[in-house]
């Protein structure tokens, strides 16, 4: 009988092959869009998942209340949002034999907590594309994504007093349509334009794909589909005082409690646990992980329709 | 154990394939239900008609789960805040279509993982080999948003469609301003030129604004002049 594996590892890791040293990765989605957000920090062991965000608007018209004449108080104008944190998980289990026969898999299977922890807090980011409503969604129901398009979207954040970094998020195939859309653009202009020559010549690598005329273009496969069959992409544009998101950190927790995690480089919100299964033979991994996103401000975004 | 003798039934062999009957999707979609924004409408077949947006419910999005509790109230109130119309599944004023959201069994082929994927009760997808022909009642679901104002739950007015009107004319006339470089450009225009044209026309049959009162102008009372007042 062949060698055998926990089933989470069973079949594809060659356990019967004498080279079993390296992984190599299936196409996945890389890209995350964690930096299109403000990250606002958690307030940890504060007795509560969730976390107050409070707007005020700074300018009020001035009072003229003539000489000798006291002025009425003028109120703040606020605004609040809350944003939850709620656990996801992932667990891998694979059996000892597994380990000793590749050297590496336990580092592949820690190192994919990662990647998919990377992958779920971008979709949730994604899912926020269609919430946008004080701007007028852009594009149209089976309409490729066009420069016309992304110029309407930029106009509507310009106009709604949005400064800076603009980006915009949307679906692989809505990068493509606004190349394909860019290389018919006979306007000289934007055809010498340095940013449209960076646009068409981009290697699809990278949060940011390219920036062109002050918008970064950034793509996820998680950006939903939406309207009757499917047929279109629910991408938007927005500032990054659009979205908050937020993760638990762990560390203060971690050091509380008798766990052996595994440290993840650049990340300090996830638990990565260790969970030998002795008896079976088996060594486990799971990994938690506490991300809350929440729309901050409506006005800085708007959503981006394109057809798939 | 004394076994001299035993008798096997043969059983009906059959592979059952776990992905067999599901339906391949790029992705596992999430729980979620219908809204509508207050500007989005569209006229079709001479009536106007909401356009409705998918509002998600995912854990760690928009407070739907607090404290381990998974409430889809807590994400409704944002929108409602908004001045979005929500559609809860299950509302009873929407009839035979109170629970328009179900779902099927799907499979991801990419990531290997299976789930519900949820669709509306409009929505029939064929599988024909590995691909997916997704059909929808449009009659149904056209119905459907005829009925979401007739009960109230979008509410439209001349107001409102003048308002639509405006947001399209916008558009257009940023349009305007782009040299026609392209088939698509000049297809774009069009369908805006022709959708505004139906909606004014359109904008007769619906009730118009109540007009704002008008104040009452301020009467002086005149009082003979006296010496004192100069």
């Amino acid at each position: 009988m062949a060698a055998d594996t926990n089933a989470s590892l069973a079949g594809d890791l060659g356990i019967t092959a004498y080279l079993n040293l390296q992984f190599f990765d299936l196409l996945h989605e890389t890209r995350d869009l964690k930096d299109v957000c403000t990250v606002v920090p958690f307030t940890a062991g504060a007795g509560s998942a969730t976390q107050k965000l409070r707007f005020i608007q700074p300018v009020d018209p001035m009072t003229q209340p003539g000489e000798a004449t006291a002025p009425a108080i003028t109120n703040w104008t606020t605004a609040n949002k809350t944003i939850t944190v709620a656990k996801s998980n992932l667990y891998r289990s694979g059996s000892d034999l597994a380990y000793l026969t590749g050297v590496i898999q336990a580092d592949n299977l820690v190192m994919s907590f990662l990647k998919s922890v990377v992958y779920h807090r971008s979709s949730l980011i994604a899912a926020l594309g269609s919430g946008f409503t004080a701007n007028t969604a852009v594009g149209s129901t089976g309409v490729a994504l066009t420069v016309d398009t992304v110029y309407a979207g930029l106009f509507a954040l310009r106009k709604a007093l949005v400064e800076g970094q603009i980006d915009l998020v949307t679906h692989a195939t809505g990068i493509t349509q606004f190349m394909a859309s860019l290389r018919g653009e006979t306007a000289t202009p934007l055809q010498i334009a340095p940013e449209t020559q960076g646009a068409l010549s981009n290697d699809g690598s990278g949060n940011i794909q390219f920036s062109w005329m002050g918008v970064n273009f950034r793509s996820h496969a998680s950006v939903p589909k939406i309207n009757p069959g499917n047929v279109d992409y629910s991408g938007f544009m927005s500032s990054p005082r659009a979205i908050a998101f937020t993760e638990a950190p762990v560390a203060n927790f971690l050091s509380r409690q008798a766990f052996n995690p595994q440290t993840v480089a650049g990340e300090t919100a996830i638990i990565c646990q260790d969970l030998s299964t002795e008896a079976a033979g088996a060594r486990s991994y799971i990994c938690h992980y506490y991300p809350g996103v929440a729309e901050m401000e409506d006005a800085r975004g708007v959503q981006v329709v394109s057809a798939v | 154990m004394d076994l001299t003798a035993k008798q096997f039934s043969p059983q009906a062999f059959s592979e059952v394939s776990e992905t067999r009957d599901r339906l391949p999707v790029q992705m596992i979609n999430n729980k979620h239900e219908l809204f509508h924004k207050p500007f989005d409408w569209e006229l079709k077949n001479g009536a106007w008609l909401p356009v409705l947006s998918v509002m998600p419910f995912m854990a760690s999005l928009n407070n739907y789960d607090m404290d381990g509790v998974k409430d889809c109230e807590n994400v409704r109130q944002i929108f409602r805040n908004k001045g979005c119309a929500c559609i809860p599944n299950g509302d009873q004023r929407l009839g035979k279509w109170a629970n328009y959201m179900a779902t099927v069994d799907a499979y991801n082929p990419a990531m290997n993982s299976v789930g519900k994927y949820w669709i509306t009760v409009f929505d029939s997808p064929i599988m024909v080999g590995n691909r997916v022909k997704w059909a929808r009642d449009e009659k149904g679901y056209d119905a459907f948003r005829q009925l979401l104002v007739d009960v109230g739950i979008c509410v439209l007015n001349a107001t409102i469609a003048g308002m639509v009107i405006d947001r399209k004319v916008e558009a257009l006339t940023s349009m305007y301003q782009v040299p026609v470089t392209s088939k698509s450009k000049q297809l774009a225009i069009e369908l805006l030129e022709r959708d505004i044209a139906a909606m004014r026309a359109s904008l007769l049959g619906l009730d118009q604004p109540v007009p704002a009162a008008q104040p009452k102008r301020r009467r002086f009372a005149s009082t003979p002049a006296t010496e004192d007042d100069s």
